[in-house]
């Protein structure tokens, strides 16, 4: 990997980040006790403060996902929609403004390590959805041993280089993979990702 | 009725004081260990209804007073883990902590879970009548039927397994190993991909938009968890 902030190793990193999540657990924490006792005028004030500090544990999980993305776990093969799902519940009450639609088919696997799998949608969501008000697709196929990923955000401008594109650009190369951003004719931003399998895809159980 | 008593063991002082604030404000008795030795020792002499644990203290690994408290007695164990690594989680409930909580997290995450993890504790471990009921879900054990908003949903026998141990654990996650060694048996336990598959199956059935689930949710590297609240 290049560039000096991600010649960290991973031990040097889980360790910032611990000391990055203590204080914001306090800030949190402290915010939904006072939530809970504030007067109506005052709560939107405290939703703002939790609303930025769950932003920022966001930030603190791309910095693991970034130390771990050099060292893929076990991949695994993941129900499409059940990853797709997964990475939208992750973004419940941040979406909020931005329809979600998914062309997922149910029946389809994807090989990738689970938890970096969830995050690569998640930051490419969360890239295409901002600024909010539009709408974004994520459309899941499969080609040739490959699995294929297209996001498209309506918003034209969206998707610019940023850190969330960074880390899907690194989880996606980790997975020996690709991830390029495209201006497609029709208007706003596409990110498009393939993953090439890891291995063969298992047999069907046989259930008795 | 005594308030219940929950035993904090956390070397945080300020993160403690959030737990107290918030725990207080319930109505739960708090007692504050900030070593795993004062956490020994307060165990034996408040015999707390529950335990919050960080597992990183300055006397040790909180694992290992969790695999001491599981040796003597079941009072359930909440984890509060400020580690990333899903491993660290997964090996904290397969060694019988109850739930974790992810720093950070806010006060109702934290109420929520302890109410799941006492309700479960005090609970019978089968209804009388042979059935379970978690949010729209009602399942017949006997007669192995299951209705969505009282409406009949045909399941296979897995999917009926997968659901029933969910529906017994409402509100707690569950790993894949334990889940693969209640439906599987205990020699299948690394067999995840067939257990995701089976859960995307269920999932389609009990869900009204599956693409958002309403009940059975994925915690990526972890297992699943069926909602109840």
């Amino acid at each position: 990997m290049e560039g000096s902030e991600l010649t960290l190793d991973r031990a040097t990193l889980a360790s910032a980040v611990h000391d990055l999540r203590n204080p914001l657990a306090v800030i949190v924490g402290m915010t939904s006790v006072l939530r809970a006792r504030a007067m109506p005028r005052d709560r939107d004030c405290l939703d703002a403060i939790n609303m930025e500090c769950n932003r920022i544990s966001r930030m603190v999980d791309n910095l693991m996902a970034v130390a771990r993305a050099a060292n893929v776990g076990a991949r695994d093969w993941i129900p499409a929609d059940e990853l797709a799902s997964a990475a939208v519940g992750r973004l419940e009450g941040i979406l909020t403004g931005t329809a979600v639609a998914l062309e997922v088919p149910s029946d389809e696997l994807v090989h990738v390590d689970p938890v970096l799998g969830e995050l690569l949608l998640v930051n490419i969501l969360e890239l295409l959805a901002w600024p909010a008000d539009g709408g974004v697709t994520l459309a899941i196929t499969r080609e040739d041993k490959r699995t294929l990923i297209q996001v498209h955000g309506t918003v034209a401008g969206a998707g610019a280089p940023c850190v969330n594109l960074m880390i899907a650009q690194k989880i996606a190369e980790a997975h020996g993979g690709s991830l390029e951003r495209l201006e497609p004719a029709g208007g706003g931003t596409l990110i498009r990702v393939v993953l090439p399998d890891g291995a063969a895809r298992p047999e069907p159980e046989v259930t008795p | 009725m005594m308030p219940e008593t929950v035993l904090v063991v956390e070397d945080e002082s300020r993160m403690r004081r959030f737990l107290w604030e918030a725990l207080s404000d319930r109505g739960y008795r708090v007692a504050e260990a900030t070593t795993l030795a004062q956490a020994e020792k307060l165990a034996e002499q408040h015999r707390p209804s529950i335990i919050l644990l960080d597992l990183m203290l300055p006397d040790g690994d909180g694992m290992s007073l969790l695999r001491r408290m599981r040796e003597r007695r079941r009072t359930p164990v909440i984890v509060l883990s400020g580690r990333d690594g899903e491993q660290d989680k997964v090996a904290a409930l397969d060694a019988g902590a109850n739930d974790y909580l992810t720093k950070p997290f806010g006060m109702q995450e934290l109420l929520a879970r302890v109410r799941v993890a006492l309700r479960l504790a005090s609970e019978q471990p089968e209804p009388e009548d042979g059935r379970l009921t978690v949010g729209a879900i009602a399942l017949d054990i006997p007669r192995h039927e299951v209705r969505i908003d009282n409406e009949l949903i045909h399941l296979t026998p897995i999917e009926f397994r997968l659901l029933l141990a969910l529906a017994r654990n409402a509100g707690r996650v569950l790993t894949h190993r334990q889940l693969l060694a209640e439906v599987w048996g205990p020699e299948r336990t690394n067999q995840t991909h067939h257990l995701r598959v089976h859960v995307a199956s269920l999932r389609r059935k009990i869900e009204r938009d599956p693409a958002r689930p309403r009940w059975l949710q994925t915690e990526a590297g972890i297992g699943y968890r069926l909602r109840d609240e």
